[in-house]
């Protein structure tokens, strides 16, 4: 099944034609239902040249639903500018939607693998889903790249094939909690919500600045999904402090960020936190109350390398938008399976020797230098430290600081 | 009870529609009956016996139905047999599967174990939200329970050294049957298919029985049932640590299954799912949830994998359903039998 | 002393807002004892009318007076087409009803918006803050506050002091003598129905500089507002009011004294209404 879908984010949006869909839907039934009772699909003959079977298994609906997409247009760009095939085999992305829920993620990813016979899987956003998955890929032994999630056990699980090419959120917020002991405030009032990534996200920053010497007068923690944030504003303001350090995701965010500007927080306390709660994704629902924020993470996208600009620039002609930090996962995979499948020469039978492939693998990506970490498989690149800026009428990050080629630790902590 | 617009004749005591499909209830009539029905069960056993053979992703897909069904047939007995409508009923579904996952992960106990645990936890914890929620009836019956769940969902989320939160908890082990792990997917089947079967056949005993006669009886006609002397609300909590327990049941075998929990297994949205499965498979009949499972798994599955808005199909279809057929899948079927019967 | 006049014009601020978004349910279930589970839908539909309307015209003031109209529309047909028919079907259907309509609303807005996070702009003209005496209060919630206030005063005129008002609570008491002595009651179910969806719409407008709008606000805004309902008594406008109040301020002295508490707080109170008073604060008990 071809991904041809163009979502479009700032304007209303076009709707799927109907006809196509139908035609494709019923089609798409009765095969489905088929190989669903059946549990087989097409006998695999000389396996190097059969196409290149490429399973993208991420949140296409509820509220991850954009970056799902943005992830896979990214990736499905650079595909076709390499021609659609790898060493010759003609490259298929069959997309599953794992909902943020891991149950369905699990018969998704099942699927996938069993039914459609992917040569490999990518994806999972949804730190759940991809904790879920993590059994499953372990007996199936299926090879899988994530470009996702960043939760910190996705590293430590020993799993030879589970390969991570998006982040470990704790060198992300390590750094910043070091860099911002030398530049912000040697004191701070930490928030996020209440829930594994916000709660981890603060354990991390803490690691970097505590051990500076840095002092956390409070540490406040809101639940998931909170509307009204203004009584743990006030609380803030009340203590005075000279910066807060926060971790908020997807509309949260949004909510955070302006509630801070509305209660004029900004001017005396700095704004900051995890790269998250200011990206592409909310910062054009935050506006102004945005600017000025400190942030960091692993990319931006007005980053000064060749290879970014190039990526920009591609990204919006085609889509007609600026690429985020979830597009920039999926372009870096895409690039990411180039290399190691063009190493050896497209066999995706042989795992080990794509394992070592894709561990020798070392590129040039949008968000600078890029390796694989030999002991964990996760990523070594470049995290930087922005401020919200506008340019042109959009807001975005801009980058004041860059610490190079940064790891996670080799054993969880 | 309920006014209605236009000037009708008030409505009649037991309400219309969905809410008035009749409670099944097979009962001996004729000789032929019990032949029938042991080919049935024959039947079924033998069709499940098979599923391993037709590879190991179909089997996945079947035995993901049977938990599900597992769960709707549960409900239902609130809803169809007791009248109870229950927004809440995943908390029970997720108790289970989290006593199993948490024992297993944290304390190293066999999954065997962590079954009878999980179910007896859900028996619990379905009697204490039960005993508040049955002081209640209608709405408030049904804010009450999805209240508790969210409450219970809460907890899931902060407890975080326990239940692992948002994120979950992974690492479970399964255990062996006779020396066969459960690791392998047809073991693993025909454990959650016995679980079913077990399901079936005491769902179906107890409705043919006396306190199937009340619950019905109580959905039927409330007051009569009180006027007659009957301690309602001691049945109504019968039924509900029933259905809790049944539900724990399937949530048991779903840690199984899946070796892994997480906090949106208590979610309301799951409770929802199961009545949608409840309704579209039929309400009031015994085995009518169990194809709503197979069937809003199997359409969600289907067109998912064609379409991201596959909410609004399977909406419609509930719609459609609700307005149209009402007495679900099952419940048609019935009809058209009684009917070709006649 | 600041920090607590400070929380108290948070919560009362939070709980105009939730007024808003739980008159409408109120007053459909009070009339009509249906219990619109899509009511979150009708918030969001309002929302992001708004944000179309503010897309084309510019302005904030003429999206709340106008983005109502599709939100009513949209409700008139649902009632019209799909509820009429389950009236003489119990609650559980209407429920079921309304709840499959969540799922479809909910996509039909993705395809039309797409899945990203938008922001309705407040006016210039209401951003800032307010510094009294030290307390800090964006000119916003103050707006809000006097919004809200409005909406109640319109809605306790018209039910209190005008002839259709006293229809609607003739049938609120009691449908079939209502019907018996005169009063087209499906005409006014649907005239209900359609203003609770309505306020619903504007509530989301209102509510959407701060909440922000994405596809799913509908479910977040459910609960609260489902809470208030049953604290302040299905079918009461003044129990609706009086709740609201109550619950934003005990949610927001909750986060602020009692941080570890507050997710339960609010589902604790519920609980404890439903199983000592279920019939609300200022219900009328419901058979």
């Amino acid at each position: 099944m071809n991904f041809d879908r163009n979502a479009d984010a700032n304007d209303i949006a076009g709707i799927p034609p109907i006809s196509g869909e139908r035609r494709r839907f019923v089609g798409g039934v009765a095969a489905l239902s088929g190989a669903a009772l059946l549990g087989r699909a097409p006998a695999v003959l000389s396996q190097s040249r059969q196409p290149l079977r490429i399973g993208v298994l991420n949140s296409f609906s509820k509220v991850f639903a954009a970056l799902g997409n943005a992830n896979l247009n990214a990736m499905q760009m650079y595909f076709d500018q390499i021609g659609g095939t790898i060493a010759g085999r003609k490259i298929e992305i069959i997309r599953e939607d794992d909902e943020i829920n891991p149950q369905v993620g699990l018969t998704k990813l099942r699927k996938l693998v069993e039914s459609d016979k992917c040569d490999l899987i990518t994806g999972i956003q949804a730190s759940n889903v991809a904790l879920a998955a993590v059994d499953y890929i372990r007996q199936s032994r299926a090879f899988y790249l994530c470009n996702g999630a960043g939760v910190g056990d996705l590293s430590y699980t020993g799993v030879p094939y589970i390969f991570r090419c998006s982040i470990h959120t704790q060198p992300i917020h390590a750094t910043m909690g070091d860099w911002f002991f030398d530049n912000v405030a040697k004191e701070v009032v930490t928030s996020a919500s209440d829930f594994a990534g916000g709660r981890s996200t603060i354990l991390e920053f803490k690691a970097g600045f505590t051990k500076k010497g840095g002092k956390i007068i409070k540490e406040i923690y809101p639940p998931l999904g909170n509307n009204d944030f203004s009584a743990y504003l006030a609380d803030m303001r009340s203590l005075s402090a000279p910066a807060t350090y926060n971790f908020y995701a997807g509309t949260d965010a949004v909510r955070f960020v302006k509630q801070y500007d509305e209660y004029g927080l900004k001017a005396k306390t700095k704004l900051t936190g995890s790269g998250f709660m200011v990206e592409s994704d909310t910062l054009p629902a935050q506006g102004r109350s945005a600017l000025g924020a400190l942030s960091s993470l692993h990319y931006a996208d007005t980053l000064d390398n060749a290879e970014n600009k190039k990526f920009v620039a591609d990204y919006r002609a085609k889509f007609n938008e600026f690429p985020s930090v979830y597009s920039e996962y999926g372009f870096i995979a895409a690039r990411i399976l180039e290399a190691s499948l063009k190493a050896v020469d497209g066999n995706t039978q042989d795992k080990d020797k794509l394992r070592a492939a894709m561990l020798a693998v070392k590129l040039n990506a949008p968000r600078g230098p890029f390796a694989f970490n030999q002991q964990t498989q996760g990523p070594v690149h470049n995290v930087y430290i922005r401020e919200v800026v506008e340019v042109d009428g959009r807001f975005t990050n801009r980058v004041i600081h860059t610490y190079n080629n940064v790891t996670e630790p080799s054993t969880k902590s | 009870m309920t006014p209605t617009p236009g000037g009708d004749a008030p409505a009649p005591v037991s309400a219309t529609g969905i809410a008035a499909a009749k409670p099944v209830v097979v009962v001996d009539r004729a000789a032929r009956e019990p032949m029938r029905r042991f080919a049935a069960w024959v039947a079924l056993i033998a069709g499940l016996a098979l599923v391993p053979l037709t590879g190991d992703y179909a089997t996945g897909l079947v035995s993901e139905i049977l938990v599900f069904a597992i769960f709707a047939m549960s409900l239902d007995l609130l809803i169809g047999y007791t009248g109870l409508l229950s927004f809440g009923h995943a908390a029970f579904f997720g108790v289970s599967a989290y006593t199993v996952v948490i024992l297993g992960v944290h304390l190293g106990i066999s999954g065997w174990i962590g079954l009878v645990a999980g179910i007896v936890v859900s028996a619990i914890t379905a009697a204490i939200i039960g005993f508040f929620s049955i002081r209640v009836t209608g709405i408030p019956f049904l804010m009450l329970t999805m209240a508790f769940a969210q409450l219970l969902m809460s907890v899931s989320i902060t407890w975080r050294s326990v239940t692992g939160g948002t994120d979950g908890l992974s690492g479970f082990k399964r255990p062996s049957l006779f020396g066969m792990s459960l690791d392998d997917r047809a073991v693993q089947f025909y454990v959650v298919a016995a679980g079913f079967l077990f399901v079936l056949w005491f769902l179906r005993r107890l409705i043919a029985s006396p306190l199937g006669s009340i619950f019905i009886g109580i959905r039927e006609n409330e007051q009569r049932m009180r006027a007659a002397g009957y301690p309602v609300d001691r049945f109504k909590l019968i039924a509900f640590t029933l259905a809790g327990s049944l539900a724990g049941i399937g949530g048991a075998l779903y840690a199984l299954q899946n070796a892994f929990v997480s906090s949106d297994i208590l979610h309301w949205a799951l409770s929802g799912d199961a009545i949608i499965m409840v309704i579209l498979g039929g309400v009031g009949t015994v085995i009518g949830p169990a194809f709503g499972a197979a069937i809003f798994l199997m359409l969600k599955h289907v067109v998912s994998s064609h379409t991201d808005y596959w909410m609004l199909a399977v909406g419609a279809i509930f719609i459609l359903c609700v307005i149209f057929l009402p007495l679900g899948f099952w419940g048609v079927v019935r009809s058209v039998r009684a009917r070709l019967g006649k | 002393m600041e920090f607590v006049a400070t929380q108290l014009v948070n919560g009362l601020a939070y709980g105009v807002l939730l007024f808003l978004m739980s008159a409408g349910l109120s007053l459909i279930f009070g009339l009509m004892n249906v219990v619109n589970i899509a009511h979150g839908s009708f918030f969001m539909i309002g929302a992001f009318c708004a944000l179309a309307i503010m897309r084309w015209s510019g302005s904030f003031w003429l999206a709340l007076a106008l983005s109502w109209i599709p939100a009513v529309i949209i409700g008139i047909a649902m009632e019209r087409i799909f509820i009429r028919r389950l009236y003489s079907r119990g609650h559980l259907d209407q429920v079921l009803l309304t709840f499959g309509f969540t799922f479809v609303f909910v996509d039909l807005v993705r395809m039309i918006w797409g899945a990203d996070i938008r922001e309705l702009a407040v006016p210039d003209a209401l951003s800032g803050v307010f510094n009294i005496g030290g307390v800090i209060i964006p000119r916003y919630r103050v707006f809000l506050i006097a919004f809200g206030g409005l909406i109640a005063l319109l809605l306790w005129l018209f039910l209190e002091r005008s002839r259709v008002g006293a229809m609607v609570r003739a049938g609120v008491d009691d449908a079939f003598t209502a019907n018996g002595i005169g009063i087209n009651v499906q005409l006014l179910f649907g005239a209900v129905f359609a203003l609770g969806v309505g306020l619903a719409a504007v509530g989301g407008t209102v509510a959407g500089p701060i909440l922000g709008l994405y596809p799913g606000m509908d479910i977040e805004i459910l609960i609260p507002a489902f809470i208030v309902v049953v604290v302040g008594g299905m079918g009461s406008l003044r129990g609706a009011f009086v709740a609201s109040l109550f619950v934003g301020l005990v949610d927001t002295f909750g986060k602020a004294y009692f941080p570890g508490l507050a997710l339960f707080l609010i589902y604790l109170l519920m609980v404890i209404v439903l199983l000592t008073r279920p019939q609300g604060l200022f219900g009328v008990g419901k058979a």
